[in-house]
């Protein structure tokens, strides 16, 4: 990572204000983060008033010391997990509990963080930890946080990467460039009678100006 | 819509949303390989993917269910194409929710009336 953020701060700035970190880590103690059960069903959060006094700064701090801690640890685990992986299929099926999809842990961090704060929404967080750049704490976990999600997004394009090599062998041969005719002849299968259609039977023939929409879905979920 | 898991789950999805266009299934992946189409865990699992997520839940959203034999690393995406089967618009999503807009493909269609 280069020494310059975003944000022009200081990597791994060193924090004056011990006594603002101390109370943080009480606080950052009193936070707790719900499962993964907790993400998926119940209702949602309730909001807590915008915090701007300085009792507030110290509540933002511990909250983005908290979820910066948090997403280090999803990332460190998943890594260690990747690396245990008897290979890249088993990481990534679905049905790995400690497979790729535990990466989602950091979702419901996200959720408490926010809504710890009193925002909603990404955009919200950032106008509320700007408002609070003077706390050199501050800015350093901000600094902490941008930096373990960029992490967190380089270790799945490693991922990816090995991804896209193992499915090298299976890709088409040619892919479909504009003006170029698709392969019609592709055997489909149409969910609602079980029969086996070609794909050029969804071209409409019966008029050469109308065009066929295909969405190619990522999954029914 | 295409789609590439099983039949059984294209039925159920299909009594869920009440669909009133054909579903076909491509469960060997050859026309989303094709077009370009490919797995990437990136794109599904990504912070800002994971950011989506957290903001739905915190504005009551809920989750969408995993259908039996999804594979949720399949990327998606649009293609126009006319009466020949020409390519004539293609939109390659390169995350989860990355689609284009309605106006995008209503303004493609736009340009094909005579």
């Amino acid at each position: 990572m280069g020494s310059q953020t975003p944000y022009g701060l200081k990597s791994r700035a060193s924090v004056g204000g011990a006594r603002v970190q101390s109370r943080a880590r009480e606080l950052a103690s009193s936070i707790r983060y719900p499962s993964m059960a907790d993400a998926t069903e119940g209702p949602g959060l309730a909001k807590r008033p915008r915090l701007e006094d300085e009792g507030g700064k110290c509540l933002l701090l511990a909250a983005l010391q908290k979820l910066a801690a948090g997403v280090t640890e999803v990332v460190e685990e998943s890594q260690a997990a990747y690396k245990a992986a008897p290979n890249l299929q088993d990481y990534i099926n679905f049905r790995n509990e400690f497979g790729v999809r535990r990466t989602f842990r950091a979702m419901p961090m996200y959720v408490e963080c926010m809504s710890s704060l009193g925002v909603s929404t990404r955009r919200e967080l950032e106008e509320l930890w700007k408002a609070h750049f003077k706390d050199e704490g501050v800015r350093e976990k901000v600094d902490e946080l941008i930096h373990v999600e960029e992490s967190f997004d380089e270790f799945l394009a490693e991922v990816d990467e090995e991804l896209k090599r193992d499915e090298a062998q299976l890709l088409a041969p040619h892919v479909v460039e504009d003006r170029e005719k698709l392969p019609l002849d592709v055997a489909l299968v149409d969910a609602r009678s079980g029969g086996t259609i070609k794909l050029e039977s969804l071209c409409d023939k019966e008029d050469n100006s109308h065009l066929t929409l295909l969405i190619l879905m990522r999954h029914f979920g | 819509m295409v789609a590439h898991g099983i039949r059984e789950s294209g039925l159920k999805w299909l009594e869920n949303t009440q669909l009133p266009f054909p579903l076909v299934l491509d469960k060997e992946l050859r026309l989303y390989r094709a077009l370009g189409l490919r797995k990437s865990v990136l794109g599904v699992w990504r912070i800002d993917s994971v950011l989506g997520y957290a903001e739905e839940r915190l504005a009551g959203v809920k989750g969408a269910p995993v259908y039996e034999g999804d594979d949720l690393h399949v990327m998606g995406g649009d293609f126009f194409v006319d009466s020949e089967g020409r390519l004539v618009y293609s939109y390659r999503s390169a995350k989860s929710r990355d689609r284009p807009s309605v106006e995008d493909l209503l303004g493609v269609l736009s340009k094909q009336t005579p």
